[in-house]
This record gives structure tokens, sequence and C-alpha cells, in this order.
């Protein structure tokens, strides 16, 4: 990296930490809707984790994988999901801008849109995905290390995943809200393309048939950051490619979803209002 | 409060398609036409719909696999590997009937929020008859339109259909009581905006309580016993569990009748909240 980019990177990264700042001083104005936000948050994304719970009370296992080897599986899918909706959040309502002629505003900073999209409103009440991604890891990690199936440096590299999940729904999460600039309205298909896959990614993907599982791990690749690494560290089988294949893969996923974002800008129409 | 048409208009009833009909049908004429209004207009989402059945498939899909992965050869209960297909397929089918297609809770708020609701209780109309037929119709178009595609979709992986008519017929009704019980719910979740103005909280565990305990899932027989016992109990279980077993022939359908006393009782109960609503109803601006 030359030391122009360098300086750009930071200067970028500055703005960034302000603006993401003031968002959120500017959410803690209003406490008490902090904290009921928080609170509807996490009584929303109970029920995914009561489903795999109960499953797993009632059944022990899921295709050889049992409580806690599902249970880091859907830590540090829970973890990256959460990470995302509390960093992209608004990449998630993004529709809005598109219908309301919102983005326009965005068009006249003299920085690049994303960056203006992405630090404003950083909503902490999502932080519900992150609280119960924690709350799992923290039961299983110590099972898995106490009975061998994980040691100390898997276990890093475990929570190292969590950021390779956040890289990979903000990845499908961003080319979803690029289509809006083409067919403006994204609601339902942001259900396709980043709900369903998150919650499929929760489970081992040796349970779906195999198109499935190939959408998963290339053209809506949720699971490549959290199953694939999972299957290597618990012994599943795989090798040392399986820890390669993810951040390449997260790398080129996001790439391709900034250039997708870069096309679709130039495609933009205001609403004239 | 039912419709009562004063004397000195009733001669204008000589003209209408029932003339001479007793007031009672006539009142009921016009639910059915909120109904179909409610119906109507969700004609022009058609196509968004569309794009959301296929997202629904997919997470039937999901439930489909993690079903068929756990589900041990010998079964469970009464459920076969193939007869868990069926139940998951099922009840993606009528979800949007049932549960996520209700939006009487969010109308009835924003009702309160802006003021409308003032206008909207002196007409001369009963409140409650009126927004639970609009809903009403606007669930046979998500059945229609939002959930027949779905049952479609999934009928490629495996779809039970019974053999016998009555089955139908049952299932039939089953069906026009979930819709109905849960629109009820949601109502009751809207009214408390009299009250506290923002539902966001209630509207979420309803529709936790009612995804979770409503069976549409899993069924009921695989949570632990007590919570079992009561979620067969509580009128969740009307909306997807009882519906699902009697079209896969699974349960007499004598488990109607259990449908119908959580009908009338939420009926009363939401009638009577409406009236005290009434009485705490304050609107501001001007």
């Amino acid at each position: 990296m030359n030391p122009h980019n360098t300086s750009l990177f930071c200067r970028a990264l500055r703005l960034y930490v302000k603006l993401v700042g003031a968002s959120v001083r500017s959410r803690m104005q209003y406490p008490f809707d902090f904290i009921a936000s928080l609170l509807i948050q996490a009584v929303m994304v109970l029920y995914d984790f009561v489903l795999i719970a109960v499953i797993l009370w009632r059944f022990t296992s899921i295709a050889s994988w049992d409580i806690y080897e599902v249970g880091a599986l859907y830590a540090v899918s829970r973890l990256g999901f959460g990470l995302y909706r509390l960093f992209c959040n608004e990449l998630d309502r993004f529709e809005a801008y598109i219908v309301r002629g919102e983005f326009d505003s965005m068009l006249v900073r003299p920085w690049p849109s994303l960056l203006t999209l992405l630090s404003r409103n950083l909503d902490l009440g999502r932080m519900s995905w992150i609280v119960q991604g924690i709350g799992v890891m923290a039961v299983c990690l110590p099972a898995l290390l106490r009975r061998g199936s994980l040691d100390m440096w898997g276990a890093l590299m475990l929570l190292a995943c969590s950021v390779l999940s956040l890289a990979l729904f903000a990845a499908v999460g961003l080319a979803t809200a690029s289509a809006a600039f083409w067919i403006v309205r994204i609601e339902e298909l942001q259900v396709f393309t980043v709900h369903a896959p998150g919650t499929a990614s929760l489970y081992p993907l040796d349970i779906y048939p195999g198109w499935l599982r190939n959408l998963l791990l290339t053209v809506l690749p949720v699971g490549v950051g959290n199953y694939i690494p999972c299957v290597y560290l618990l012994g599943k089988g795989g090798s040392w490619l399986n820890l390669v294949v993810p951040p390449v893969w997260a790398a080129i996923c996001l790439l391709a979803a900034y250039r997708l974002w870069r096309l679709a800008e130039t495609r933009y129409h205001s609403t004239g209002s | 409060m039912l419709l009562r048409i004063p004397k000195r208009h009733a001669h204008r009833h000589k003209r209408h398609p029932l003339g001479g009909a007793p007031l009672f049908v006539f009142g009921l004429q016009k639910y059915a036409v909120f109904a179909t209004k409610g119906f109507v207009q969700n004609l022009q989402y058609r196509a968004s719909h569309l794009v959301n059945s296929v997202a629904s498939a997919v997470f039937g899909l999901i439930y489909i696999h993690i079903w068929l992965a756990v589900t041990p050869p010998e079964g469970f209960g009464d459920y076969t590997a193939r007869t868990m297909v069926y139940y998951v397929a099922f009840n993606q089918t009528i979800l949007w009937l049932t549960q996520f297609g209700v939006r009487v809770h969010l109308k009835v708020s924003e009702a309160v929020r802006s003021g409308n609701i003032g206008s909207e209780l002196v007409r001369p109309v009963d409140y409650f008859g009126y927004r639970v037929s609009q809903e009403m119709g606007s669930q046979t178009y998500s059945l229609l339109f939002r959930g027949l595609p779905v049952g479609l979709i999934l009928s490629f992986v495996g779809y039970y259909f019974p053999a016998r008519a009555v089955t139908w017929l049952w299932t039939f009704i089953a069906l026009a009581l979930a819709g109905y019980v849960f629109v009820v719910i949601q109502y009751m979740v809207g009214i408390s905006a009299f009250w506290t103005q923002e539902i966001r909280t209630l509207t979420w565990v309803s529709l936790t309580l009612a995804y979770g305990m409503g069976g549409a899932s899993m069924p009921l027989e695989v949570l632990p016993p007590l919570l079992e016992k009561v979620a067969r109990l509580s009128p969740f279980a009307c909306l997807a569990f009882y519906p699902a077993r009697i079209y896969l022939e699974l349960s007499d359908p004598d488990v109607i009748w259990f449908a119908l006393f959580w009908a009338v009782s939420l009926t009363m109960l939401a009638r009577y909240l409406t009236r005290l609503a009434r009485r705490v109803l304050e609107v501001s601006g001007g």
C-alpha cells in the first residue's frame, strides 16, 4: 500500500469513527427507547435459539453434530450476523433511501456514499444477536476445550471466524442493497438473500441437499464463514485449506460486492422531490 | 355497537338488493364488503408477494431438511420423517394466513397515534367488526396469493393430500378459526395502544408465542412435557398445531370445539377491551 493510500484510509477511518460517535450519541439521547429496543430485539431473536435448543434437547444431535458443536456453529453465525446488523444496519433498510429519494443527500458529501451510509444510525439495539452469540459461545467453548475437541488455538480461530462471517454477510447485504438501484424494492429480496441463508447457516450444512449447500457456499456464501472452518477445527474432516479458503473467499466477495455497488450508484435516479 | 338504522331512513332499505331482509343480514353484508375491500387492497402487491413466497418456501425447505436430519428412523410419537415433511410444508403454506400476514395491530395503533381513531370510532359501525372483517379479507388474500404458491413450491419436496373430502372440510373450518383467533389476538395487541402508544414489545411477544407455542415449525410433542401441556391449552395451538393434525388426519376434528371456545372467549374479551378503550380515548392535535 503506498503512503498516499494509507493516509486516505486513515482519514476515512477517522471520519467513520467521528460519524459513528455522533450517531451513538444521538441514539443515547433517548436512553429508554434504547433499552426498549434492546429488549424487543432480545425477544425477537430468542425464537431461533429456542427452536435449536428444543431440537437438541429432544434429539441430542443433528447429523452427528452434538449440542456443543452445533452451539459453536450457531454462535459464530449469530456473532457475524449481529456485527453485520450493528455496523451495516443501513444496508438492511436501504430500500427506504431509494424509495424516498434520501440517497441524494449522500451523493453531495465529499466522501464515498457507502462510508456515509454505514456511519449513519449505528443501532446498538441490534446487539441482541451479539449478546446471544457470546452467551452460546461462553457455554460451548469451555465444554469443547475440556473434552479435547478443540485446543486454545482453535478456540481463538473460532472467535476470529465471526469476523469472517461479518464480512460475508456484509458482502451479500451490499450486493442486495445494490440491486435497489435497479429494482427499488428489495425488502423481499433481502429475506431470500440474507435472512434465509442466515437461518440456514445456524445448522450444519451437511443436512441440506447438494444444490442448497452449494448455494450457501458460493452465490450466497454465508455458510463459508462458520461451517467450513468449524468442520476442520472440530475434527470433522477437511484440511488446513478450510482455514485459508474462507478469508480469501470473503475478500473476493467483498470486493465484487463493492464493485457492484459502484456500478449501481451510476444508475441512481432521484425521486425528484 | 351494531348499526341501528333510524326509522325515518328505513324506506331506503326497500331498494336494497336484500330488500326485506332482516337488519341482522344487512349488518353482516356490510362486513362482507369490508372483507372484500381488505382482499382487493392487497391485490396490487401480488408481484412483490410472489418473491416473498419464494423466500418463504426456502425457509420451509430449510426446516424440512432440519427435521429430516433429526427425526430418528423409527420416528417419534405420531411422526415419521415423511410426516414431518408434510407437517412443515402444510404449516409453511398457512403461515401467512394464520400468523405473518396479520396487520390489524399496526392499523389500530397507527390510527391511535395519528389521531384518526377519533373519526373511526364515531362511524356508525362496530369498530371491532370493521377491523376484524377487513383483516379477514386480507387474510383470505394471504392464503390464496402468499400461501398457496409456497405450498406449490414445497409440493416438489413432498405434500400430503387427504383422500377424504370431509378432511378438507374440517381443515377449512380449522383454518378459518385459526385465522380469526390470531386476528383477534393481534387486534387486542393493537388496542393496547390506547393505553401505551407503543406496541412493539407486545407485538413481538405475541408473534414469538404464536410461532413457538403454535406448533408452526415443530409439533408440540417435541417440547418439554410441561411446556407442551401449556402450549396445547393455549389459543396459539389453534393456529398451526391442530389444523395441521386435522389435515394430516392425525387428530379427530373434535379439536375444532377447542378453537371455537377460544374464538368466542377472545371475541368477548376483545369487545370488552374496545369498550374500555373508548372511555380512555384522548385525541390530540387539530
